[in-house]
């Protein structure tokens, strides 16, 4: 395990360190590059919000499974790009994807009593894919490709470990309860916006 | 300490549980106060759009009322009421406001808001305690109305998702403020305090029906 840590910290310094392309935007005034990069999904509401059930997922369920989590929204991450280069016609429907995903997945993290990994983490690696599908390179080239992906997954790691890990501690009922009201408030979020695509 | 803790598995020292409530609905009460900055923008992009939504729930006292009412009457039934509502009350709200946003028309939604406060208000102030069904059918029946009235807003915001994440995070915190208030029933004097804020909040609704 310490080794893969190594392996895969080596790994994000080293794509980290690449090139920067230019930036059509800057979310941070200042902040460019990589750094940039890991701050898109954090400063997009429909990822940051895809990412925070991701974690709520991975966090109830239990035996703990956050390291498994992690790994389907990665292999999520790293689909999308297939389905982006070969099924381009998919962005078309990328909001309605995204929204129905999001409502089944926070709709199932707030209602179940107990998760299991058999619905966790394919719910987890759709949200990863619905992530992935909307994280391009700022520029055309694989590598501009693979940094926005490693920087992505860099920051939902970040995430699903650090709100995952937290909520798989045995801590009183009432946090699992605060995650479940998390989960609904994302889930009643989706279905407005649901609507609100489907009428327009 | 005391059943609501009890069963929340608050394992709290021996000898600071009875002010616990009191102190926590003083905390409360004075973040409720806070002043609210003056934004020059709004409805700009995500941070506007999740700023319009949080503050649409905020800016209509019969919906505060109504929503502090849900979390009062969430504490005073204690569990499983305390945390069914505040999971349950979000999704029928989501599903009235999808009513509203499809252009489903629900008549006198208003009169039903001002209706909610008044019923939600009573409930705490006689202390009832019917079955769970049935306060979640009530309050079912009542987030239908305030889930209309958000998502008719709804098409006006630059931002459709962080504007719903933002009125669905303020309703939940006024939820929470209702329901750490109502923990003060855990305390002989509380009890009368969060019945008099029922009473309060059935007298502002019949203010709201008048008007």
């Amino acid at each position: 395990m310490t080794r893969w840590a190594a392996v895969f910290a080596v790994s994000v310094i080293a794509i980290s360190q690449q090139s920067a392309p230019a930036c059509a935007h800057q979310l941070v005034p200042g902040v460019t590059g990589f750094p940039a990069l890991m701050l898109h999904p954090l400063f997009l509401p429909h990822q940051l919000v895809c990412i925070v059930v991701a974690a709520l997922l991975a966090g109830r369920t239990r035996p703990a499974s956050v390291a498994p989590s992690i790994y389907a929204f990665g292999l999520g991450l790293v689909a999308a790009q297939w389905l982006r280069s070969s099924l381009p016609w998919i962005l078309t429907h990328y909001w309605m994807a995204l929204l129905i995903a999001l409502v089944i997945s926070a709709v199932i993290a707030a209602l179940l009593e107990r998760l299991i990994p058999p619905i966790s983490i394919p719910l987890v690696a759709v949200l990863g894919v619905i992530v992935g599908l909307d994280t391009a390179g700022e520029g055309p080239t694989f590598s501009d490709t693979l940094q926005a992906v490693a920087a992505t997954f860099l920051s939902a790691t970040a995430i699903i470990s650090a709100l995952g890990w937290t909520l798989s501690r045995p801590w009183p009922r009432w946090v699992d309860i605060l995650a479940r009201v998390i989960a609904a408030w994302a889930a009643a979020a989706g279905v407005m916006v649901l609507a609100f695509a489907l009428k327009t | 300490m005391n059943e609501v803790q009890k069963e929340h598995g608050m394992n709290l020292p021996p000898h600071t549980p009875r002010l616990q409530p009191a102190t926590i609905a003083l905390g409360a009460l004075m973040l409720l106060t806070l002043a609210e900055p003056a934004f020059a923008h709004s409805g700009e992009g995500a941070a506007g759009g999740f700023i319009s939504g949080f503050q649409h729930p905020l800016f209509g006292l019969d919906h505060v009322v109504a929503m502090v009412a849900v979390g009062l009457w969430g504490a005073f039934l204690g569990a499983p009421a305390i945390w069914i509502l505040p999971i349950v009350f979000p999704m029928v709200m989501a599903f009235g406001g999808a009513l509203g946003v499809a252009g489903v028309p629900i008549p006198h939604v208003e009169v039903g808001i001002a209706t909610s406060a008044i019923v939600l208000g009573l409930m705490v102030a006689l202390a009832a305690r019917p079955p769970i069904w049935v306060a979640a059918i009530i309050v079912g029946a009542f987030a239908i109305f305030h889930g209309h009235a958000h998502g008719t807003e709804l098409p006006h915001s630059a931002n459709a998702l962080a504007y719903s994440l933002g009125f669905v995070i303020s309703t939940g915190l006024l939820h929470l403020g209702g329901i750490v208030i109502g923990l003060l029933a855990g305390w002989e004097f509380g009890r009368y305090v969060v019945r008099a804020g029922g009473a309060v909040i059935a007298m502002a609704g019949v203010a709201f029906l008048a008007t």
